[in-house]
């Protein structure tokens, strides 16, 4: 579904007029990045709490939707990643069954071989895959009247180009990409992504771990030498085949989409990692008694990577009331404050900050600065068959 | 018929006249059913396309060999070919070292344990019975780089730098010999336990030196051991692609690895499928040149047929090393490491028979710490304090309270039990019945009906398991709907294992008391009932429990069959591996261990009832090699 395509949602006249206006900010977030949501950010931690405007949370039945429905409904099936909600946010609302897939492509497989929702009422698909998803008629779509919480988003977070107007979803949190390494290993600074290939190619050879995803291997390259990761250009492609392929892939130990636990337990020396991730790592050594000084964590630089994972309803989902209470729930800055101190991602929603317990560790790898965002770049599937395509052969060569 | 009614004496009047291989139908129907169709989908899907846009859909509209084209001809980038070969060659290697590991501690148990040998085999077979995802992921805590094995070894200067196995080929080389050596160990037990003493020492009396006696009596009668267990490890480990994942790393690529990723996550079930058949046709090709090897070195004349079979099998080995990975460093390992092994049986035998005594307990002690210790740290890390699996943080029992609250992790295990335990029960009534026709009335049926059988046990997981997701989703209805894919698609396997244990008890047994029943004018139904099921009821009990273990352990095919929402403890557990593990799945795992030991030592202890002696039971527990 290209962006351009228009859309009509169904929504009362303050959302309509809202959303009318988030319209002309569609690429607010691919290309000027968070700083709007970073204003609201700053201005959220300088005491100016606008949090009350997204009601108080409500730890037993979930806030009400706006557009009628069963306000009671509780119960629902999720299909989404491993360890992405924490279990007691969950259980306070109510009854969730989750299953879990292991990657997007994996998820709408399930979906389309089941030929529908396959018992799922809600999907947790990062956003470039909403398309896709759409298309396959899998998606329900949004009555944003429902979701009385949705202002409580930052407009930052809204009305991404691969889902105008949230026809079909909204943000659940989003992330970043960057590196961790064992400082008793590497001795030098890495600063941006040439950094990171170079330290990967000589004093981490055979122990570095790579996201087991292809736009963030390409991705890798493409920062590194200023070459638009979501490039369709054949000569950039193909040089970022002959590299990776010939003379990097030698150098990967493994591809790990969740190396934190792994590089702490010395398997890697230098990991591509998700912020998030990141984080859990440097937590668990610490719980360990051991010193979190010893790994570093650096966002990827001059240019990386934005993605964002999104709420969404499947079509014919039996307990769609029960999925509008969970959004509007999940939507509220106390419980978004919860979830965020579980995962370790930003919420996008920016009074959830003022609700985090003062001591919570390591937020600045979950809340980025201004100018950490502005490195930040939506990614898309125009290069997907293409990059999916290297990132084969790289694992071929790096398995030989 | 007649024939056979004139030689048995008078005619008894109520004898049953039912067709020879009645019995064996519902077995069969079930295995052409949820077995050869599915492969036959598979088969068939293979010459399909994929249809362009859709996320995974087959098109059989113009049926092609490209799918083949495009594994074999450098389509995936020459990727699938590497990736075979390199999977042949992980699988040769462990297949071998299996059998090297496990003759001795089979030689061991066979010869040299007097008393409490059903104590010794049950405590080789426990490690077999933790769940096999479970154990393959305690190599992770093991070998970790700074994990407590490898900083011990460092401080006491063992080790100059820390341990660095994991995520490498080495890694993937002790996880499958550490998977799949019970099953080599058991069949070669049992056939070098059944060697009679007196035949040893008739050699001895006849001044053969041990070395002698070793290679003209111990191996050849040993060889139907060896060669049940090298088809035994060899065919699974082929299509086995989850312990390479868990411990390989970049390197841990199999060749079913490509099958489920094309069926998962590449959307391409079609080349998927053209894969699938490949990878059949290796297996099969392998083994057939192996046995071919083995019926020319026989009509030779040189060898005995057993001992043909096994150098025939040793000599594919070195023949596919070569061929997969030709290189004068290989062929000196590998001459290095036959004359190594050559050279330690004739030290041990003839210059220091004593020597070699020792030499051989002290093995079977290493083997029994090998096949321990990733047991004995998932139990310890059960009681980890912190929230990931690997990394300790002091002792806590936390975790055995807090799994309760994980609805996935406990609704996993509800649905594992539950489904395994219909599954045994079909793999019993199924498995049963069929035994005793095999058993009792074979005829010109038996050959086809045996064909199917070695099929399903020699077909990778894989393939099963993508044809029965195709034939399941084409249903529809129950076969995508609560446990039901799961009774189906986990009782395939047990049923043969079933099968084969009533037939070895059946065959075993004198007919004469049926006879005399059938004499007594008992129905058919109640000389059954009275004579044969009390008969045969402990290789019941045994294959039930075996079939009940088998379902509960199982991973691909639950993965690929399963209905939407539900998870097995395995497939809960498989979700976890590539993300945080939390030790609340030790935990479970542990608990899940005492259960199934529990268990094993009633079903034993109800064979030892029945008679049985400890090697019998081990026969019959490991599906009568």
């Amino acid at each position: 579904m290209a962006p351009q395509q228009p859309f009509r949602i169904l929504a009362d006249t303050a959302t309509a007029q809202r959303l009318v206006g988030a319209m002309s900010r569609r690429h607010l977030l691919a290309t000027v990045g968070g700083s709007a949501a970073l204003a609201a950010f700053l201005a959220a931690c300088g005491g100016d709490d606008e949090s009350d405007g997204g009601g108080s949370s409500n730890t037993t039945g979930g806030t009400s939707g706006g557009g009628g429905g069963d306000s009671g409904a509780n119960s629902l099936k999720l299909f989404t990643w491993a360890e992405y909600d924490d279990p007691d946010l969950l259980a306070s609302f109510g009854n969730i069954e989750i299953t879990i897939f292991n990657s997007n492509e994996e998820a709408i497989q399930k979906l389309v071989s089941a030929g529908g929702n396959n018992g799922f009422d809600m999907i947790c698909p990062t956003g470039v895959y909403i398309p896709q998803l759409a298309g396959e008629g899998l998606l329900e779509e949004l009555d944003l009247a429902r979701i009385t919480n949705f202002e409580n988003l930052d407009e930052a977070y809204r009305n991404q180009t691969w889902d105008p107007g949230n026809k079909y979803s909204v943000c659940k949190n989003w992330g970043s990409t960057g590196w961790i390494y064992d400082t008793t290993v590497i001795d030098r600074e890495i600063n941006t992504w040439a950094d990171f290939i170079d330290v990967a190619m000589n004093e981490a050879s055979g122990s570095v771990s790579i996201l087991d995803t292809a736009p963030n291997l390409c991705g890798m390259y493409f920062w590194a030498n200023g070459i638009d990761w979501n490039t369709t250009d054949e000569a950039e492609l193909g040089a970022c085949e002959e590299f990776l392929v010939n003379e990097f892939a030698q150098h990967i130990k493994a591809f790990d989409s969740y190396p934190g636990i792994n590089l702490t337990q010395g398997n890697y020396s230098l990991s591509m990692v998700w912020n998030g991730d990141a984080r859990q790592g440097l937590l668990s050594v610490a719980e360990a008694g051991g010193n979190p000084d010893d790994y570093k964590w650096g966002l990827g630089a001059p240019e990386t990577e934005l993605w964002m994972d999104n709420w969404c309803i499947l079509k014919g989902a039996a307990n769609i009331d029960a999925c509008y209470n969970f959004i509007n729930f999940i939507l509220d800055p106390k419980n978004s404050a919860t979830d965020v101190a579980f995962h370790g991602y930003n919420t996008g929603i920016s009074a959830a900050v003022a609700e985090l317990p003062p001591d919570t560790p390591y937020l600045e790898i979950v809340y980025f600065t201004d100018e950490e965002v502005s490195r930040m770049k939506s990614g898309s599937l125009d290069n997907q068959e293409a990059v999916v395509d290297i990132y084969n052969k790289t694992k071929a060569a790096a398995g030989a | 018929m007649t024939s056979a009614t004139v030689t048995t004496g008078p005619a008894p009047l109520r004898r049953l006249r039912a067709p020879k291989f009645l019995l064996a139908i519902p077995a069969w129907a079930w295995w052409v059913f949820f077995f050869l169709v599915p492969v036959a989908l598979v088969v068939v899907a293979s010459f399909g396309s994929k249809i362009d846009g859709s996320a995974g859909r087959v098109s059989y509209d113009r049926l092609s060999l490209d799918n083949y084209r495009e594994a074999l001809e450098g389509g995936l980038d020459g990727l699938f070919v590497d990736v075979l070969k390199q999977g042949m060659r992980t699988t040769l290697i462990g297949t071998f070292l299996c059998v090297v590991v496990a003759f001795p501690i089979a030689y061991l148990l066979a010869t040299k344990v007097k008393r409490g040998k059903g104590i010794v085999l049950a405590l080789l077979a426990v490690p077999f019975f933790t769940n096999f995802l479970i154990r393959t992921l305690a190599w992770r805590i093991v070998l970790a780089p700074k994990g407590l094995i490898s900083n011990t070894l460092v401080d006491w200067g063992v080790l100059t730098e820390r341990l660095d196995v994991l995520d490498s080929r080495l890694g993937v080389q002790i996880g499958v010999v550490y998977n799949y050596l019970p099953l080599m160990i058991f069949p070669l037990f049992v056939a070098l336990d059944r060697l009679d003493p007196v035949l040893r020492e008739a050699s001895k009396d006849l001044f053969a030196n041990r070395l002698k006696t070793f290679f003209q009596v111990t191996l050849p009668l040993a060889a139907p051991g060896i060669v049940a267990g090298v088809v035994l490890v060899f065919v699974p480990l082929a299509g086995d692609y989850i312990t390479a994942n868990v411990l390989g790393g970049a390197k841990g690529n199999m060749p079913g690895n490509l099958v489920a990723t094309q069926f998962i996550s590449a959307q391409n079930p079609a080349l998927g499928a053209a894969i699938a058949v490949i990878l059949i046709a290796s297996i099969l090709g392998v083994l057939g040149v192996a046995f071919l090897l083995a019926f020319g070195l026989k009509r030779l004349g040189t060898f005995d047929s057993v001992l043909a079979t096994t150098s025939g099998l040793v000599l594919l080995f070195f023949v596919g090393m070569l061929v997969l990975s030709f290189s004068w460093i290989n062929v000196v390992y590998l001459v290095g490491a036959l004359g190594a092994l050559g050279g330690a049986v004739w030290v041990g035998s003839v210059v220091a028979p004593r020597l070699s005594n020792a030499m051989l307990w002290l093995w079977g002690a290493v083997v029994l710490v090998f096949l321990y210790l990733p047991i004995a740290f998932i139990v310890g890390h059960s009681f980890n304090n912190n929230k990931a699996l690997e990394v300790w943080s002091g002792f806590s029992t936390k975790w055995y309270g807090e799994m309760w609250d994980n609805t996935l992790l406990t609704g996993s295990m509800k649905s594992s039990l539950g489904a395994a335990a219909v599954a045994a029960l079909i793999s019993v009534l199924l498995g049963t019945l069929a035994g005793i026709a095999l058993a009792r009335r074979p005829g010109k049926w038996t050959v086809g009906f045996m064909a199917i059988l070695l099929l399903v046990l020699t077909t990778p997981e894989i393939v099963d398991a993508t044809g029965m997701q195709l034939q399941f989703i084409s249903l529809g209805g129950i076969f995508r709907e609560g446990l039901a894919p799961l009774w189906i698609g986990q009782s395939i396997f047990s049923a043969a294992v079933v099968t084969l244990i009533v037939r070895a008890r059946m065959q075993g047994m004198d007919e004469s008391l049926e006879q005399a029943a059938n004499d007594l004018y008992a129905t058919p139904f109640t000389a059954f009932r009275q004579i044969t099921l009390p008969l045969i009821a402990p290789a019941v009990m045994a294959g039930g429990l075996l079939a009940f273990t088998f379902a509960l352990d199982n991973v691909i095919i639950s993965d690929f069959v399963k209905a939407p929402g539900t998870n097995t403890f395995p497939t809960y557990v498989l979700g976890q591996v590539k993300t945080v593990r939390k030790p609340d799945i030790a935990a479970m795992a542990t608990l899940l261990l005492g259960v199934t030991l529990l268990a094993l030592i009633g079903a034993a202890a109800i064979l030892r009832r029945s008679g049985d002696d400890s090697s019998k039971v081990a026969a019959t527990l490991t599906g009568g090699a």
